[in-house]
């Protein structure tokens, strides 16, 4: 096996032929999803469930993210 | 690079000719548009884009030989609205395109294989075994001039 280096790729040869030619800009591992990822996330949640006339789930979404938002303001 | 796989499919399968996939028009907000975010954990190579011309396509990942995908998928790494591409092709010919309009944080589309969840939070994935002879190349595009901003997911396998 050789790899190489050209340019912003990284290229690969492994002992049977294949060439491996790859964009060689590993990312740090991603992050786990911050406090407001998770109010972004649920407050579309509830956009959703609202959207497909769901509206029981919406208000249980939202009543559950008031009452998380409400827990952190008060810590 | 030609081998006796090419012509008789092999222990791997014949090479498809296209790839049927999600039919939905995704869009920021809509059930398809998944939020894709994993970490080390989870087997999935990643690499940052580069330098990205505006709807142009950009090779992430090009193997000569045979093997098999499993996994493809694209994300933004922020909440910028834009459209994100991505294209695979197997033995030189495009067997899959997936689009997708976008505006948060690690939203994208999954090209090949899937995601379980519940729209918000992944919590499950599956691997596809899509065959290839010859090539595989899978290229990404952003509706934006834009450098490191989309991420490319991937796992393969050669033979």
């Amino acid at each position: 096996m050789q790899t190489v280096i050209d340019g912003e790729y990284m290229v690969t040869t492994l002992d049977n032929g294949t060439v491996i030619r790859e964009l060689n800009r590993p990312a740090p591992a991603a992050e786990a999803p911050s406090e407001s990822d998770y109010v972004t996330r649920t407050k579309l949640k509830a956009k959703y469930a609202e959207r497909r006339g769901n509206d029981a789930l919406a208000m249980q979404i939202r009543s559950r993210l008031s009452k998380k938002e409400n827990q952190n303001g008060s810590n | 690079m030609s081998n006796i796989m090419q012509f008789v499919g092999g222990v791997i399968g014949l090479p498809p000719t296209a790839i049927i996939g999600s039919n939905e028009t995704a869009s920021a907000g809509s059930w398809a548009a998944g939020f894709i975010n994993f970490t080390g954990a989870s087997n999935i190579r990643s690499t940052l884009s580069g330098a990205l011309t505006a709807n142009t396509y950009k090779e992430i990942l090009a193997v000569t030989g045979a093997g098999v995908l499993n996994f493809s998928a694209v994300s933004a790494e922020d909440s910028t609205a834009r459209s994100v591409y991505m294209k695979v092709l197997i033995d030189g010919v495009q067997v899959i395109e997936r689009s997708m309009s976008i505006g948060a944080q690690h939203q994208g589309p999954v090209v090949i294989g899937s995601l379980i969840g519940d729209g918000t939070n992944i919590s499950g994935m599956t691997f596809d075994q899509i065959p290839y002879s010859a090539s595989l190349s899978l290229q990404i595009k952003s509706s934006l001039t834009e450098t490191d901003k989309l991420r490319a997911w991937y796992h393969y396998r050669t033979v």
